[in-house]
């Protein structure tokens, strides 16, 4: 959606009929609009919602929006009408929105709205004709959809919740209602619905065993989803306490008594971890090298082959001689290896001929010598073996005592801060303790899950063979079956689709919001990158590269959330305004004008509401060059009413 | 961006059932605002059209 004109009668503090047009897409996309307390930004980010989602999406009774004087002025029982028309442009589609309210005066101190207000949306056609669009609230939700227009038009002071601690659902829900997530939920529901449903009617039909198979499936595949379900749930919890594990862990670091030996602990339990890793890799390779074993064994067997290969060849059983494919190769060029011809019926060429029919077969020569190398590298193999198994063996003892002493030195640190005369630590140390125990037992629960649900998946896989099997032997519920099986199998794709989608969309609202992040924040804070976690967290990292969400100040928290929406707003590929109320307000200098030199890049049209003192001095002149349309909001306080008026450059 | 990621993930479906879901996505994405969407006649529809397909 590009916004090219906003049209305001009666609306609010806006007396009469008044306009904005908005800058368009382009090198000079900006539309500033200024305006002091109360002389109406906030009016006309109403206006903007109120005319594309109607009189529930606005916290403002509708009997509040006809403008007073206008009221005041008209005579009782008169109509007084308030309208905003919007006109915009969508994928080289142009549309009028015009939402009208119609109230009238009962008397000089009160009025009354005819009904709710009236929404008319109307394509116009090239040459200027134009249709009326039929069910316009549905069409406006597939051009930005109502639960995301929050993420395009907000208020900049508010935004910085995306960035607080606690705020992951608001994260979650945003990322969800951009990409549309639903969509897939709701996708796979209908159609695992559509599926019982054939499934059902194919038990009606079938009979014997396909049913007895699909019985069968339906309770597995009801078991599997629990156990999904229960995964699911674990997995939250797991995160929680390693979340809460991780804070202990902080709030230990910043008691300075004991903060080295909990830095120390945290190192040790680093090494400890790329230990495991490697001890793990050190039995996958000794398990290899066991099965190399039988090498030895065949030892002896491959001396007495070599030896009756060697025996047939000095018998003459394993002809060694002239090759085959030599004389054919002088035979074919006619010519012998000392430089004579062989011309056609000679002499040379019957000698050549007499020895092809002696020649040994080069097939047989190449395998027997094959044969040979392979049994003498079988030996040469064994006699490596023991060496190569005692090195790995020495590789494995060896990190199993580094892992011990890693253990015990992760121990008595442990045990330090238990017995600390500090109270602090010791509460802190004996719940990270008991949350580690937590954790412990869920990453145990979670493995033990998982497990499960391979099985019943491994089961269902098998039910489904079966299923197959049984499926061919009755023909009659051949169409309700192919029915159900595309329903299922339907489903099933889009249920694997949804984590891949999920995931990697996540991943790429990060590396976006992280690219703008970067661009924004000032070089001398402390913080250089974010994180986007797999819980939805929005993390912001130090240049430790540790997370440090709760440092930030309010500013900087609004950076992070900006890099977020505008990210997302990227990747989401949906096309709206970034419209901005308030947007500076909280802002140190530096990312001000970071800010108005990045964001006129990061979307087609920016529009943003300023006080005079938010936009001035060097963020003003970075501004200036970007600035396509800029209004000025005269508030008459005689009146009450605001004017509009275009500031020329 | 969106669709073309939802492509790529169906890229190795078998025909029939890529079709179907991207149709089921459509009509899901078409009804996603409503109070009570009946999605479920509609997907029926799409699958019996599919099965009906050679």
């Amino acid at each position: 959606m590009k916004i090219d004109n906003l049209r305001l009668i009666n609306f609010r503090q806006y007396y009469g009929e008044q306009a904005i047009r908005f800058a368009p897409d382009g090198p000079r996309n900006v539309t500033v609009i200024n305006g002091n307390n109360g002389a109406g930004k906030t009016s006309l980010f109403l206006a903007l919602n109120w005319c594309l989602y109607g009189d529930k999406a606005i916290d403002t009774p509708i009997g509040e929006l006809t403008n007073k004087r206008a009221l005041f002025e008209a005579a009782p029982n008169v109509e007084v009408q308030t309208q905003v028309q919007l006109r915009f442009r969508h994928k080289a589609m142009r549309y009028v929105a015009t939402r009208t309210l119609v109230q009238y005066k009962v008397d000089s101190s009160s009025w009354k709205a005819l009904g709710k207000s009236d929404f008319v949306l109307l394509r116009v056609k090239s040459g200027g004709a134009a249709e009326q669009v039929a069910n316009p609230e549905a069409v406006i939700e597939t051009l930005l959809p109502s639960n995301v227009r929050s993420y395009f038009f907000f208020d900049g002071e508010k935004i910085e919740r995306f960035s607080s601690p606690g705020h992951e659902t608001d994260v979650k829900e945003a990322i969800r209602n951009v990409l549309q997530i639903e969509v897939l939920e709701r996708a796979k529901e209908h159609l695992d619905v559509v599926a019982k449903e054939y499934q059902k009617e194919l038990k009606a039909q079938a009979t014997g065993k396909l049913q007895e198979v699909l019985v069968e499936e339906e309770r597995t595949r009801s078991t599997l989803d629990q156990a999904k379900i229960k995964l699911s749930g674990l997995l939250d919890e797991e995160r929680a306490a390693k979340r809460l594990l991780q804070e202990l862990e902080e709030r230990l670091v910043d008691v300075k008594a004991v903060s080295d030996s909990v830095e120390l602990r945290h190192d040790l339990e680093e090494q400890q971890k790329a230990r495991e890793a490697e001890y793990e890799q050190l039995q996958i390779q000794l398990r290899g090298e066991v099965s190399r074993g039988y090498v030895v064994l065949a030892g002896r067997v491959c001396d007495q082959a070599i030896e009756l290969l060697d025996q047939k060849r000095k018998r003459g059983q394993i002809p060694s001689g002239v090759r085959e494919v030599l004389i054919r190769d002088l035979l074919t060029s006619r010519q012998c290896i000392c430089g004579r011809d062989v011309a056609p019926h000679s002499r040379a060429e019957a000698e050549l001929q007499s020895l092809l029919e002696r020649a040994v077969s080069s097939e047989l020569e190449d395998f027997v010598s094959q044969l040979t190398s392979s049994l003498v590298a079988v030996n040469g193999q064994a006699g490596r073996f023991p060496v190569d198994l005692r090195n790995r063996l020495e590789a494995c003892r060896k990190t199993e005592g580094e892992l011990e002493r890693l253990h015990d030195q992760i121990e008595r640190i442990s045990e330090k801060l238990k017995d600390s005369p500090l109270e602090q630590v010791v509460g802190l140390e004996r719940r990270r303790q008991e949350e580690a125990q937590k954790r412990e037992q869920l990453v145990g629960d979670t493995a033990v899950t998982r497990d499960r649900i391979e099985r019943l998946q491994q089961e269902l896989k098998g039910l489904e063979d079966r299923r197959e099997t049984v499926k061919q032997q009755e023909r009659k519920s051949e169409a309700i079956y192919a029915k159900y099986q595309l329903a299922r199998k339907a489903a099933d794709k889009v249920e694997s689709i949804f984590e891949d989608f999920a995931s990697s969309m996540r991943r790429a609202i990060q590396t976006e919001a992280r690219t703008i992040f970067q661009s924004l924040i000032s070089k001398a804070t402390q913080f250089s990158d974010i994180r986007l976690t797999d819980d939805y967290r929005l993390e912001v990292l130090d240049r430790w590269g540790y997370a440090a969400r709760l440092e930030m100040s309010a500013g900087e928290r609004q950076v992070l959330s900006l890099s977020f929406i505008a990210g997302m707003a990227k990747i989401s590929g949906m096309e709206s305004p970034l419209v901005m109320d308030t947007p500076f307000g909280r802002l140190y200098s530096v990312h001000r004008e970071n800010i108005v030199e990045h964001l006129p890049d990061l979307t087609g049209q920016l529009a943003l509401f300023v006080q005079d003192e938010e936009l001035h001095g060097a963020a003003r002149r970075k501004l200036e060059p970007r600035i396509g349309v800029e209004y000025s909001l005269e508030f008459d306080h005689a009146t009450g009413c605001t004017r509009i008026v275009e500031v020329t450059q | 961006m969106l669709e073309k990621k939802i492509l790529e993930l169906l890229q190795d479906a078998d025909p029939k059932v890529r079709s179907v879901v991207l149709q089921v996505l459509s009509a899901e994405q078409a009804k996603l605002y409503q109070q009570k969407p009946r999605v479920s006649e509609e997907i029926r529809q799409i699958i019996e059209a599919e099965v009906r397909k050679p």
